[in-house]
């Protein structure tokens, strides 16, 4: 999960070397926070939100998989 | 004698769309009786009826009993129309009811509906044969074999439309390269039109992709946007599903990712959320970068045909209750690309009027019924 996460903010922002995503889990539910550049936050949230509600729905995708669930935190 | 066979579907209109791709008929050249009109019961659980419909196979064959239906549906041209569909679609499938009466049965026809009534479609072509060739022939009898020879220019959009109809049948079955094509054509006559996507409701671009934009030029999509894009879809998908292959399709600056194998069901997600997320970030990413436009356009297994065909039913649904009861019909939260779709499949229909209303998420779209056009849709 971490790993997706991570994939799809580094090829979203201009500097990809400060995306940092740090995984807590849990026995059912997992928590994801993104820490990007303070000048790519906009990108990886996106008008409206759009970008990281489409990060959401393909993570909740993904970790129907696992039978879990993964919410992703956006840390300033 | 007809002949008559059944046929089921959730509404009327569904049963209509059976009847013609099985019959490989168009619709409006489909004779049927509504048996019953179907229900969907009490919250589509309880109840929930069918509707059935009673196809009259070789409708243009002459009839004592219902010659006045007839007169009025079919003059010359239709009867001449309805022909042509039929030898068109004959030459195409083969195989299908429609396809087992060819082109001499065809004439024959004619000439049993204009000269001799009393002859029916059983009897046996070789004893009609030698009446044919001997019967001074008649002026329709020449149209019939100019189309049937396709030489007849007079005709020639008569076969347009027939082609057209064909198109539509053939929807499901043809393969999505063959659409993509068509819609390339269509696009590249329209792209100086009006370019606002969402205000507009009578643009004919081709649907599916988003549209391009004015001040935008066409380039043709690079190599390398079509590897990230290849590459970074595959990567969703691997950790959505196993053993899911993504190909790539390109036209001009359209780029076509397939998704094949795999769970389906979870790539696509509820209402196609999954698969609207996937192809909404890799059109970032790949566009991020370039200064041209890559026009993106992700499809599961041709989900999006079925879908644009469902949306397109609930348009022609929601139009008929908006002219039925006189009050704008609302059909709620789609995206942009979904409401296009309805705009387009809804311009050509005269007695309604469509638009977009709100903003962002709460974005919905009207349809009104024109109160002053007693048009009737032709």
């Amino acid at each position: 999960m971490k790993d997706l996460i991570t994939y799809i903010a580094k090829a979203l922002v201009d500097n990809p070397d400060e995306v940092n995503v740090s995984e807590v889990t849990g026995t059912q539910t997992s928590v994801l926070e993104l820490k990007v550049a303070k000048e790519d936050l906009g990108k990886v949230i996106g008008k409206q939100g759009r970008s990281a509600r489409a990060m959401r729905t393909i993570l909740s995708a993904a970790s129907a998989k696992l039978k879990k669930r993964t919410v992703l935190e956006i840390v300033e | 004698m007809k002949q008559t066979q059944e046929f089921e579907g959730k509404n009327i209109e569904q049963a209509i769309e059976n009847a013609c791709s099985a019959l490989n008929l168009v619709k409006k050249n489909l004779k049927y009786d509504v048996i019953s009109s179907g229900s969907s019961g009490i919250f589509g659980i309880v109840g929930v009826k069918k509707a059935r419909i009673r196809v009259e196979i070789s409708a243009k064959k002459q009839g004592t009993h219902g010659k006045n239906k007839k007169d009025g549906e079919f003059n010359d041209s239709n009867g001449v129309m309805s022909i042509v569909d039929e030898a068109f679609g004959e030459t195409k499938n083969i195989g299908s009811p429609a396809g087992k009466t060819g082109p001499r049965p065809e004439k024959k026809k004619i000439k049993t509906a204009r000269t001799k009534p009393v002859l029916k479609k059983k009897t046996p072509v070789t004893e009609d044969t030698p009446v044919i060739k001997n019967t001074p022939v008649t002026e329709n009898m020449h149209v019939a074999e100019d189309i049937t020879h396709g030489v007849s220019d007079n005709l020639t959009p008569v076969k347009n439309d027939n082609a057209a109809d064909n198109k539509i049948i053939d929807k499901k079955v043809s393969s999505k390269v063959e659409q993509t094509s068509i819609e390339t054509n269509n696009f590249n006559n329209e792209k100086t039109d009006n370019p606002n996507e969402k205000k507009q409701t009578d643009n004919t671009w081709d649907e599916g992709f988003p549209p391009i934009y004015k001040d935008e030029a066409v380039a043709d999509v690079s190599e390398e946007s079509t590897v990230l894009g290849r590459e970074t879809l595959q990567k969703m998908v691997d950790f959505i599903t196993t053993d899911a292959v993504v190909t790539a399709e390109t036209k001009q600056d359209k780029l076509l990712l397939k998704i094949e194998g795999g769970n389906s069901g979870v790539l696509i997600g509820r209402r196609g959320q999954t698969l609207e997320a996937m192809q909404f970030l890799t059109d970032k990413i790949i566009n991020r970068k370039s200064e041209s436009r890559v026009r993106l356009k992700v499809d599961i297994e041709g989900y999006m045909e079925t879908r644009k065909a469902n949306l397109k039913s609930l348009a022609f649904k929601m139009a008929g209750k908006a002219k039925k009861t006189g009050r704008p019909a609302t059909i709620n939260q789609m995206t942009a690309q979904d409401r296009r779709i309805v705009h387009l499949a809804l311009k050509d229909d005269a007695r309604v009027r469509t638009q977009s209303m709100g903003d962002g998420y709460y974005r919905r779209l009207v349809i009104f019924p024109k109160k002053n056009s007693y048009r009737k849709k032709s």
